[in-house]
């Protein structure tokens, strides 16, 4: 029976705080609007898996460019080392070199690329699962790195099983970085122009020699052979000292160290050198065929070394100071004369069956299966 | 029709006009307690009943001018965020306010707490708004405003208890209407110290009880809601009664 047209004090009173509540309706819909809208922007700004893969990309060709000129280096200056493919790839994920960090690889492992993407993805309000770097490299990143060719090397990467969740905790990427089985991101570094690091590191400093690819890179059925008859092609061989890519004769017990072996200076013949060498190949032949070269290219790299006073005057010089003599039968193929006369590895000093005495090189000789590699039949 | 007189009703209208006019304009700058009850067609308009005591109307008629005040509030403050509108309509609204509560606060049975009550709920959420449409100028982050309403809620409900503690009892009066056996029926006012609603209320019965008496009812409070009469504490005899003011037929006839 009461009349209920009158409110109570409290209601009266709350109505206040209620209706400037409805009043903040206009101002959460516009925030929301706004946050909503900005979301996206930055989304489509600086979100996308594809712009994660362009940055990894970039990183991966920096890091991988840095850290062949620092093992280069490393191994010009100290040692060979044991696995060249390995400590590129150390040097890449970590930034280090039989474990002792490198400053050249300073910021620009994937470690670091990781640790950066990681806080800036934060920063935007996105998770990433693992976000520790640690297990990032030892569970979810897969880096191989080998020879693709004669004259370059190559390295694939890819980033396994991570998940990207933004603010809200709905899952925006999940799986692997590049997506898809068997897909890969390649960095591929030409190694013209360095030194090369078993020439130098054989004769101790004092002879070097820089990696340049002669007239024809690849002699062969492809590309034609040298004349064995002409004088310019021989003396390309002889005085521009480059390099030719070859490729192995296994029947003939030839075989052609690849560049990352000119790293480890290993006797190629031996049974480690010989696991190693097949898994360089293994691993280009993967390569070439992964990035679509049909026409299999040569993997071993090589150059002659021919000790004439007239046509080199410091080589001679060199190997006499790290006390090593030109041997009797020897062919100029580098690896094989330097593992001969350096090293006095019998099994290396190969029978030459060919000389340029009738170009007025009698100290360029070759051994029979050299000799057709370049010169054909 | 002579010109001459045609002119002179103008002018004496004009005159008288204006005269009315600044009566009106004085009487509610400076408004005097009026011996004669209110009209308040549109507040009366608003219920069916017409038998309203005064004291009801007022009451009621106060509660509407706030609740429009606010809604303009609302309003102001939703579409324009302008501070200086809402400026514009708290000066008249205070004005008028004014003017009601001392040219017709005699016709309250209590006029204190009703007093005190409309003017620091109208000046709150005059403030309330205010700040808030300076805190939209400002726009900061949808946080701040939550923590803005939340900062005057603190304030109205502190505004609630010091009012309780101030004018609160646990009493009112009522009028006799209707006895029945062991329960009577009385009409109590709207009390706003006591924080009732008017109406008819069934009691238990007391001894003297008697249709037409005044008397003095227990009323046991509830948190967020009206209170609720329980029982009649004592009864005015007829002859003693100073409350008569509180029966409600004797205002309305």
């Amino acid at each position: 029976m009461r009349r209920g047209y009158l409110l109570n004090v409290t209601v009266l009173l709350l109505i206040i705080p209620l209706l400037l509540l409805a009043a903040t309706y206009q101002q959460a819909s516009s925030y929301i609007i706004t946050s909503q809208s900005q979301r996206t922007l930055v989304e489509r700004q600086y979100f996308g898996i594809n712009n994660i893969q362009d940055d990894l990309q970039n990183i991966v060709e920096l890091s991988f460019k840095r850290a062949y000129l620092t093992l280069t280096e490393y191994v010009i200056n100290n040692n060979f080392v044991d696995n060249a493919s390995l400590e590129l790839t150390n040097l890449m994920i970590e930034g280090t070199l039989n474990g002792i960090p490198q400053g050249n690889m300073n910021g620009i492992t994937i470690r670091d690329w990781f640790v950066t993407t990681v806080n800036y993805l934060n920063s935007i309000g996105m998770r990433v699962e693992p976000s520790d770097p640690d297990e990032f490299v030892r569970n979810h990143l897969e880096v191989t790195v080998g020879p693709l060719d004669s004259f370059h090397v190559a390295v694939r990467v890819k980033i396994k099983n991570i998940t990207i969740t933004d603010g809200s905790g709905a899952v925006r990427y999940s799986g692997d970085i590049p997506p898809g089985d068997g897909e890969y991101i390649y960095s591929i570094v030409s190694i013209v122009g360095f030194e090369d690091p078993f020439v130098v590191r054989e004769l101790n400093g004092l002879y070097t020699r820089v990696i340049t690819p002669c007239k024809i890179p690849f002699p062969g059925e492809t590309y034609g052979y040298y004349n064995v008859s002409s004088q310019d092609d021989v003396e390309e061989l002889v005085l521009n000292w480059c390099y030719l890519g070859l490729r192995d004769n296994s029947s003939a017990g030839m075989y052609y160290p690849t560049v990352l072996e000119r790293f480890e200076g290993k006797p190629i013949v031996s049974p480690q050198g010989m696991r190693q060498h097949s898994y360089y190949l293994a691993i280009s032949r993967e390569f070439q065929t992964a990035l679509g070269i049909t026409n299999e290219l040569p993997v071993g790299l090589e150059t002659f070394l021919v000790p004439d006073p007239d046509t080199d005057k410091t080589l001679l010089g060199a190997l006499e100071s790290v006390g090593a003599s030109v041997p009797d039968d020897y062919t100029s193929v580098s690896y094989y004369f330097l593992k001969c006369s350096v090293d006095g590895l019998t099994e290396y000093c190969k029978h030459s069956v060919w000389d340029g005495s009738e170009f007025n090189y009698p100290t360029f000789k070759l051994d029979e299966t050299t000799k057709t590699l370049v010169f054909g039949n | 029709m002579d010109i001459e007189s045609f002119l002179y009703t103008i002018g004496s209208t004009a005159e008288s006009a204006f005269g009315k006019c600044m009566d009106t304009i004085r009487g509610f700058l400076f408004p005097v307690p009026s011996s004669k009850p209110p009209d308040l067609k549109i507040t009366r308009g608003v219920t069916e009943k017409r038998n309203f005591t005064f004291h009801e109307l007022i009451s009621l008629h106060l509660q509407l001018c706030f609740m429009t005040y606010l809604v303009v509030n609302f309003a102001v403050v939703f579409l324009t965020g302008t501070p200086l509108y809402l400026l514009a309509v708290s000066i008249p609204y205070f004005l008028y306010l004014r003017y009601f509560i001392i040219r017709y606060g005699n016709f309250l049975i209590e006029e204190k707490p009703y007093r005190v009550f409309y003017y620091g709920i109208s000046l709150i959420s005059f403030l309330a708004f205010l700040g808030y449409s300076l805190l939209k100028l400002a726009s900061p982050e949808i946080y701040h405003y939550y923590a803005y309403v939340g900062a005057i809620a603190v304030a109205v409900l502190l505004f609630r208890h010091y009012f309780k503690a101030t004018f609160g009892r646990d009493y009112t009066y009522g009028t006799v209407e209707e006895v029945k056996n062991d329960l009577v029926r009385v009409f109590i006012h709207d009390d706003m110290a006591a924080n009732i609603k008017p109406g008819f209320y069934w009691l238990p019965a007391v001894e003297e009880a008697e249709p037409g008496r005044v008397v003095k009812v227990l009323v046991e409070d509830k948190t967020f809601r009206s209170a609720r009469p329980v029982r009649i504490l004592e009864v005015y005899l007829t002859d003693q009664s100073s409350q008569s003011s509180t029966e409600p037929k004797e205002e309305t006839e």
